[in-house]
């Protein structure tokens, strides 16, 4: 009961963009001071690119992330290149995408990089593109970055993808 | 969110200061959405050390963006 309530009251919060901004700017839970460096090995127009998604889009086939945990859900949806659009579904409960699902390249531009393979600046498109809910804390950080993280970088290699672009929400 | 791109020492990071779930811009602004993307690749392509990040010249509603191909 008392997760529930602080549950309702976080997402409440979060409405305000003050309230974001300031998460944003205190965001604490991981910091480094250097970062991984793989140099492009080609030029995009003959790479393959996967999409990553944080806004929380899933097949409206697939369960949906539990938005009743107050610490996010850490896990993967796989968004085939060829999906259906009327198929697709947002669950996410801290930012409001009611125009993201009015025109889905706000947080997952597969249509327009769909034209952009077209006109030659991508090399191909990966035939799986991939999200995740935003938004994780507590326990479900470690999850994210020792699981969820690593299965997708196993993924992305399997699938032999070169660029890899993650779209936050 | 630009500083949990430089807390992350994210390899690349294209910032733009757009409200949450607009991140490629609005809604059916289809020479928005190719120009950010388009940025995106050249960042990918010109980028020399991990950190990198681009901030985005666009302000949000105020900037006209051209046709870069034809529809």
């Amino acid at each position: 009961m008392i997760a529930q309530i602080l549950s309702f009251l976080s997402l409440q919060l979060f409405k305000s963009s003050k309230v974001r901004e300031l998460w944003a700017k205190n965001h604490r839970e991981f910091e480094f001071n250097t970062g991984p460096w793989t140099p492009l090995q080609k030029p995009t127009k003959e790479s393959q690119l996967c999409l990553i998604t944080s806004g929380g889009l899933h097949l409206n086939t697939d369960p949906p992330f539990d938005t009743s945990d107050c610490n996010g859900d850490p896990t993967l949806r796989t968004i085939p290149l060829n999906s259906d659009q009327n198929k697709w579904k947002i669950t996410h409960n801290y930012y409001d995408h009611s125009d993201a699902e009015r025109d889905w390249n706000l947080i997952f531009p597969l249509e327009r990089l769909c034209e952009l393979r077209n006109f030659g600046k991508i090399g191909a498109l990966a035939n799986n593109h991939y999200s995740l809910m935003g938004h994780i804390t507590g326990p479900h950080l470690p999850t994210l970055l020792h699981q969820t993280a690593r299965e997708l970088a196993d993924r992305l290699r399997d699938e032999h993808t070169d660029l890899a672009l993650l779209v936050p929400a | 969110m630009r500083s949990i791109s430089e807390r992350l020492f994210l390899p690349r990071s294209y910032h733009l200061r757009y409200p949450f779930g607009h991140a490629l811009g609005e809604v059916e602004n289809r020479n928005q959405q190719l120009q950010i993307l388009v940025d995106c690749l050249n960042l990918l392509e010109n980028a020399e050390k991990p950190g990198t990040i681009i901030d985005a010249p666009y302000l949000w509603k105020r900037h006209q963006f051209e046709e870069l191909f034809p529809s």
